[in-house]
């Protein structure tokens, strides 16, 4: 590996070590005195709700610590293995999956989950590359259809029908 | 010997081995789909034996629970998106065997081991039951806590290469594990008020979350087609290579038996153990991740060695191992019967017949999983700009399906998306899941044990205790060493490139 190729590799993975024990470190100091509510006296220290996260976000912040001095010393396996293949268009790709993937989350209670699957599977088919017609339409109508039946006959899951059908 | 005839008498009925051939045969289906798990496969087919026999029903329901249990690795191995909990552990080298064109091989290796498991579960219900049952009764709090310290220690096994980041991994999950009301004080942990943390976060959304989303969003922002599994194959698990991978299938179902017996133990810690135990002695170590067959066989047995051993409690002692030996007790009380001592006086011939059925149903498994396979391992030709979508459709349904509300759909997709940063830094997304998993159980126990006495010496009380301690530090000693010596090789690797 190309001397500056390593030495990149080596910060990112301290890079990793810092942010991550930063992290921990934040939540430890904020989170957890805001999100667990601890009742004002506990029998002992472990009883208490706020211990476990406590130590945990210590050891996280203690492993990621030892992880970044020990990054810039030796190197992993994997990252000399690894290799940089994203698409030329990975954002706006990206940008599109998030859409279709939001459409999962807010559609079903409008249009129904039935509906909601026949876009988004729709969508996924053609940013996967699929063009023929008879192919996409098959699979992006027929499959959604016959496995929401087979949830909501079958397996008696009440998938959403949505506020517009239902 | 009387009873025995009358038991044999009882199971040889047209009826019963249908239910079992039918039991099996939903289970493997259902188990093999993402989300849809084996006991919402046996919630759902309780109100069907009403009008059954009682021994029929109660095969029925078993034959249900054990191909469901063996249908999880299936989806695991193809589309690493794991069936049921345990089969997460199949993906670690299932899913790049089937990656390299070889799916069909480890699917069948784990049939056979999932098979072998599943026979030596059963015979050491029918013959050590009673054994078991009173080694299992003699687990408190603090035997139970060094248990799921031991089994913790299976993170070093599965951290892939940097144990580091593995560790860091199994304490985000551990940390995750945390939310929901807080079992002593029912105060609120990371919850912020919201109704749908109350109860924690759902664990079959997260692990179709961060097991097969990564893939669907990897495929998508990558070049090329990486996700690409090469066709349906014909690759058969060789003689040989059964014989090699023996010995580890007979560990796991071992370390099953043992695990299953104890109630709330659960298969997942099983799987991640007889796992963590073959890569500690396998020759083939360094080959564990990325598609070793042992690794297959040792996660396989280990999951499926619990499926029998959980009715070790509920038949011995009327005490349900889990969910679905809960369910299985509603079915015997709803015929009349009550497990227990009283059964083996009251019901001998009935106890027999169950035996000899749950014998049975191994075969029937052997010959359900391979018809399964051969329509399961076409999967593998569909082309993954088609069949991913499909898997996103299963992730989504079987996520809602858990309890019916669009939020676990959301965990899932937030999980997802952890998943995928972890596969880009390259942390292993199984320490999480482990950490997951037993964390609950872990801080339970620890809690439960300061509860029944303020003395530290609680944790020392009993020669299990003592066994397990000894268990952890030779897992964590072992362990630490190959990490060192990994490390040790990779320098030297680095040095001569």
């Amino acid at each position: 590996m190309p001397p500056l190729q390593k030495h990149r590799l080596h910060w990112r993975r301290a890079l990793f070590g810092v942010t991550t024990m930063a992290a921990a470190a934040a939540f430890a100091a904020v989170i957890v005195p805001w999100g667990v509510v601890a009742p004002r006296s506990v029998e002992h220290l472990v009883l208490s709700p706020a211990f476990l996260p406590y130590v945990l976000s210590g050891l996280v912040g203690l492993f990621a610590a030892v992880h970044a001095v020990v990054s810039l010393r030796s190197p992993e396996l994997a990252d000399v293995a690894r290799e940089d293949d994203a698409h030329p268009r990975w954002l706006s790709r990206l940008c599109i999956l998030s859409i279709l993937l939001c459409c999962y989350w807010v559609l079903p209670e409008t249009v129904g989950m039935l509906a909601s699957a026949i876009a988004v599977t729709g969508g996924l088919l053609w940013l996967g590359g699929e063009r023929r017609w008879p192919v996409f339409l098959g699979i992006a109508l027929l499959l959604p259809a016959a496995i929401y039946l087979f949830f909501v006959t079958v397996a008696q899951v009440p998938l959403p029908t949505g506020e517009l059908f239902g | 010997m009387d009873a025995l005839l009358q038991g044999l008498e009882l199971f040889l009925s047209v009826e019963n081995f249908v239910a079992i051939a039918i039991g099996v045969a939903v289970g493997v289906i259902v188990g093999s789909i993402p989300g849809l798990t084996a006991t919402m496969a046996v919630a759902l087919a309780l109100p069907f034996t009403f009008g059954l026999d009682p021994v029929t029903s109660i095969l029925l329901l078993v034959g249900i629970y054990k191909g469901g249990v063996y249908g999880g690795s299936i989806t695991a191995i193809l589309v690493k998106a794991p069936g049921t909990p345990a089969a997460a552990c199949s993906v670690l080298d299932g899913y790049p065997l089937a990656q390299s064109g070889k799916a069909g091989k480890a699917l069948k290796m784990a049939l056979y081991a999932s098979c072998t498991a599943d026979l030596v579960s059963n015979l050491a219900l029918i013959f050590l039951a009673g054994t078991i049952a009173s080694f299992a009764l003699q687990f408190g709090a603090p035997e139970y806590f060094w248990l799921i310290c031991f089994s913790l220690t299976v993170v070093i096994s599965i951290s892939g290469t940097s144990l580091l980041k593995g560790l860091v991994s199994g304490l985000l999950g551990l940390l995750v594990s945390t939310v929901g009301l807080d079992l002593v004080y029912g105060t609120q942990r990371f919850t912020f008020d919201n109704f749908n943390l109350m109860s924690g976060v759902s664990y079959i959304p997260l692990l179709i979350g961060l097991f097969a989303l990564p893939e669907v969003i990897d495929f998508y922002l990558r070049k090329a087609k990486p996700l690409a599994v090469r066709g349906a194959d014909a690759s058969r698990v060789s003689w040989p290579e059964f014989r090699r991978c023996l010995p580890t299938i007979l560990r796991g179902s071992g370390i099953g038996v043992a695990i299953g017996a104890i109630p709330g133990a659960g298969a997942t810690a099983a799987a991640f153990l007889s796992y963590g135990e073959a890569k500690r002695t396998s020759k083939r170590r360094e080959n564990f991740g990325k598609g070793e067959i042992e690794g297959v066989a040792a996660a396989e047995s280990g999951n499926n060695g619990v499926a029998g051993a959980t009715l070790i409690p509920l038949l011995s002692l009327g005490i349900p191992g889990d969910v679905v030996t809960a369910v299985i007790l509603g079915a015997f009380m709803l015929h009349g019967l009550t497990p227990g001592p009283l059964m083996f006086e009251q019901n001998l011939d009935m106890i027999y017949a169950i035996f000899v059925g749950i014998l049975f149903s191994s075969v029937v498994l052997l010959i359900a999983g391979s018809v399964a396979i051969r329509q399961f391992v076409r999967i593998a030709d569909v082309p993954p700009h088609i069949l991913l979508p499909v898997v996103l459709l299963f992730c989504v349904f079987g996520s809602y399906a858990v309890q019916n509300q669009m939020f676990d759909i959301l965990v899932m997709f937030a999980f997802g998306i952890v998943g995928f940063i972890m596969m880009r830094i390259g942390m292993a997304a199984a320490p999480f899941l482990i950490g997951f998993i037993l964390g609950p159980l872990f801080e339970d126990n620890l809690r439960r044990s300061f509860l029944i006495s303020d003395d530290l010496g609680v944790f020392l009380r009993s020669p299990i205790c003592w066994i397990f301690i000894a268990l952890t530090v030779f897992s964590l000693i072992v362990g630490l060493r190959r990490e060192y010596q990994m490390r040790r090789t990779a320098k030297a690797v680095e040095a001569d490139s």
